[in-house]
């Protein structure tokens, strides 16, 4: 008897062995052949398709700053791409735009590591996951970490993203609320909902289509 | 503004490629290179095959073979591969429309041309490389069949339960037409948080009896795509459409 | 620093009613991206960094006197003998007192003292005993006691030539 299939694995696994974990060895023809297709089918599966989250920091190739900088430059355009489809083409030129004001050579700080590729791949991620309808403020801090804030008169919520879905965060209200924390980006929702946040990310501009 | 009936299209890449009887020299590749760096200017990245030969005694040689170009737009959107032997132009999301697709893609091929002549094209392909994103907030299993058309199909037993990962692969003629299809579809771990995502990729394409004249070639690529979006909407569901509509 | 040549601007502690100025990086500054209006300053501002060696680095506006433009100029005018000064950028200033209070809220006694640097900072003031492994006290003193953030392209235009690229 035969029944439709259900995918199980846990959306936010970062585990990608389930994905390139061979079988047992074989040394028939038939092994051999099958070696060659889940090799094919594995680069298909985790390159074009690849997870953002898994993504390295590349070290620069370049020994200018400036080359330097653009090399990550167009490492972020990459990691952008793989979620493209996700946001608005209006934000995501002004993404670029700010990313180039933040790393534009003249202004660089040169105190400032370089900036992450781990720590945009979770800014992506975590844009993505809270879907928030205003614009954030965007930032960098000297440790090359990409900084999100979003506003409403005296109340701000500033957040840190880290490698591995990681972020630090800290929200302040007029009320004389001043907390911070570090989490999953998935639990952010949750560990900031005691201090009804939602008129911070609400009421703009869109940023997701 | 897309022509795709779908306000958020699932694309990952959108390929076209040429490709020809007879490899063209090095020396050509580079000028091709050189006069597509106004559209591509991000630095190119050789492509290159190295083999290493082992033998007895020092005998062992590494041979490096020189492949092409793979080249990249300032916004990282558009790449173009220049080989030896072919030509390719991928867009990567966001996708816009097949128009401004195709219009980087004879660009392309036109500087080719210019570089390097006629010369006998045999292989045309158009490849759509799409992520589904299924949202999955409490991190259920997902069903397969509520998105995809095809899926694998295991037999009961006692202990069975839904997969972890699935991927299937086929390729076959369509009928009545000299194109050839390449289906891929299979989980994929997901960018995005609290996601399940399927992979669907269809690469369709023509060898051998191809036009000699770039405007039947075009003609017959656009008849590829239209082929293309037939196979690709009958490989998702309504739900996959709801999602790509949202 | 030469205590011998500066015995007469030796270390001292700067007065509550004083004020530190930090330059602030455009990396740092939280822009309004639809009105180039500076909306704050990220927390991330006042955090250490390795080469800080445990203090964080400012200046003594009183050192300069003047409107707040002014002793702003001076600053600058000092700060980029080793850094680079642009009108992209900002310079907070915080009163010693307030500052000193928003440590203290957070368990630190911090000291906050003057100690020029004949080559490259006179006007140069240390925040000592001061961590900032603590995201709240970075965020009190970007929004409370550092808040009075003033655009550099109002400093830069008082001196020039701009920009001066660190000697």
């Amino acid at each position: 008897m035969m029944r439709p299939q259900a995918v199980q694995v846990p959306s936010f696994s970062e585990d990608l062995r389930i994905y390139t974990a061979p079988p047992s060895q074989g040394v028939g023809v038939d092994a051999e052949g099958a070696i060659a297709r889940v090799a094919s089918m594995k680069r298909l599966l985790t390159g074009a398709g690849h997870k953002i989250s898994n993504i390295q920091n590349v070290a620069a190739k370049s020994d200018t700053i400036e080359g330097q900088l653009a090399e990550k430059r167009t490492a972020f355009k990459r990691v952008a791409a793989s979620v493209g489809m996700h946001l608005d083409p209006d934000w995501r030129n002004r993404l670029f735009s700010k990313l180039d004001s933040l790393i534009d050579p003249e202004e660089w700080d040169c105190d400032f590591a370089l900036p992450s590729e781990q720590s945009f791949s979770t800014f992506l991620r975590m844009i993505i996951y809270l879907h928030p309808t205003k614009r954030p403020g965007l930032g960098l801090s000297a440790k090359g970490h990409f900084l999100a804030s979003w506003s409403n008169l005296d109340d701000r919520i500033v957040i840190e993203c880290l490698a591995n879905d990681e972020v630090r965060w800290v929200l302040s209200r007029a009320a004389g609320d001043l907390r911070a924390g570090r989490t999953k980006i998935y639990r952010i929702p949750d560990v900031i909902h005691p201090y009804e946040p939602d008129h911070l990310f609400r009421d703009g501009d869109k940023i997701l289509i | 503004m897309s022509s795709s009936p779908y306000r958020r299209p699932p694309i990952t890449e959108a390929v076209v490629e040429l490709r020809f009887a007879a490899p063209i020299e090095a020396e050509q590749v580079e000028k091709i290179k050189d006069r597509l760096t106004d559209d591509y200017p991000v630095t190119p990245q050789m492509m290159q095959n190295i083999s290493f030969i082992a033998a007895p005694g020092n005998q062992s040689s590494t041979q490096v073979e020189f492949v092409g170009y793979r080249m990249t737009s300032a916004d990282a959107t558009n790449i173009a591969v220049v080989g030896r032997q072919n030509i390719s132009a991928s867009r990567l999301a966001p996708y816009t429309d097949w128009e401004e697709f195709t219009g980087c893609a004879k660009r392309n091929w036109a500087i080719w041309r210019k570089v390097v002549g006629w010369r006998e094209v045999t292989r045309v392909g158009v490849r759509y490389i799409n992520r589904i994103d299924v949202p999955n907030p409490t991190d259920s299993a997902v069903m397969i069949d509520k998105y995809l058309a095809l899926q694998p199909v295991f037999p009961e037993f006692a202990g069975s339960q839904g997969v972890d990962t699935f991927f299937i692969n086929g390729a076959m003629g369509i009928a009545n037409s000299p194109f050839k299809l390449i289906l891929n579809a299979g989980s994929t771990p997901s960018p995005m948080v609290r996601t399940t995502s399927f992979l669907l990729d269809i690469d369709i394409s023509q060898e051998g009896n191809l036009p000699h004249s770039d405007d039947a070639l075009w003609a017959l690529i656009d008849e590829v795509r239209s082929l293309k979006n037939r196979v690709f909407e009958a490989c998702i569901t309504d739900s996959s459409r709801e999602l790509f509509s949202s | 620093m030469n205590q011998i040549t500066f015995s007469a601007m030796a270390i001292k502690s700067l007065s509550d009613d004083h004020h530190v100025v930090r330059h602030i990086t455009n990396a740092l500054v939280d822009w309004d991206e639809q009105t180039g209006v500076i909306r704050g300053i990220f927390p991330q501002a006042f955090e250490l960094k390795e080469k800080d060696e445990g203090y964080l680095s400012a200046s003594w506006r009183e050192f300069f006197r003047g409107t707040k433009l002014q002793q702003l100029a001076g600053i600058a005018a000092f700060v980029g003998k080793t850094r680079k000064v642009t009108s992209k950028q900002a310079f907070a200033c915080g009163r010693v007192g307030d500052v000193k209070e928003a440590c203290l809220e957070h368990g630190q006694k911090i000291r906050v003292t003057y100690e020029p640097d004949a080559e490259e900072n006179l006007a140069y003031a240390a925040i000592r005993r001061y961590q900032s492994d603590n995201m709240e006290l970075l965020d009190l003193l970007a929004k409370d006691a550092w808040c009075d953030v003033t655009h550099s392209k109002d400093v830069v235009s008082l001196v020039g030539p701009w920009p001066r690229s660190p000697t």
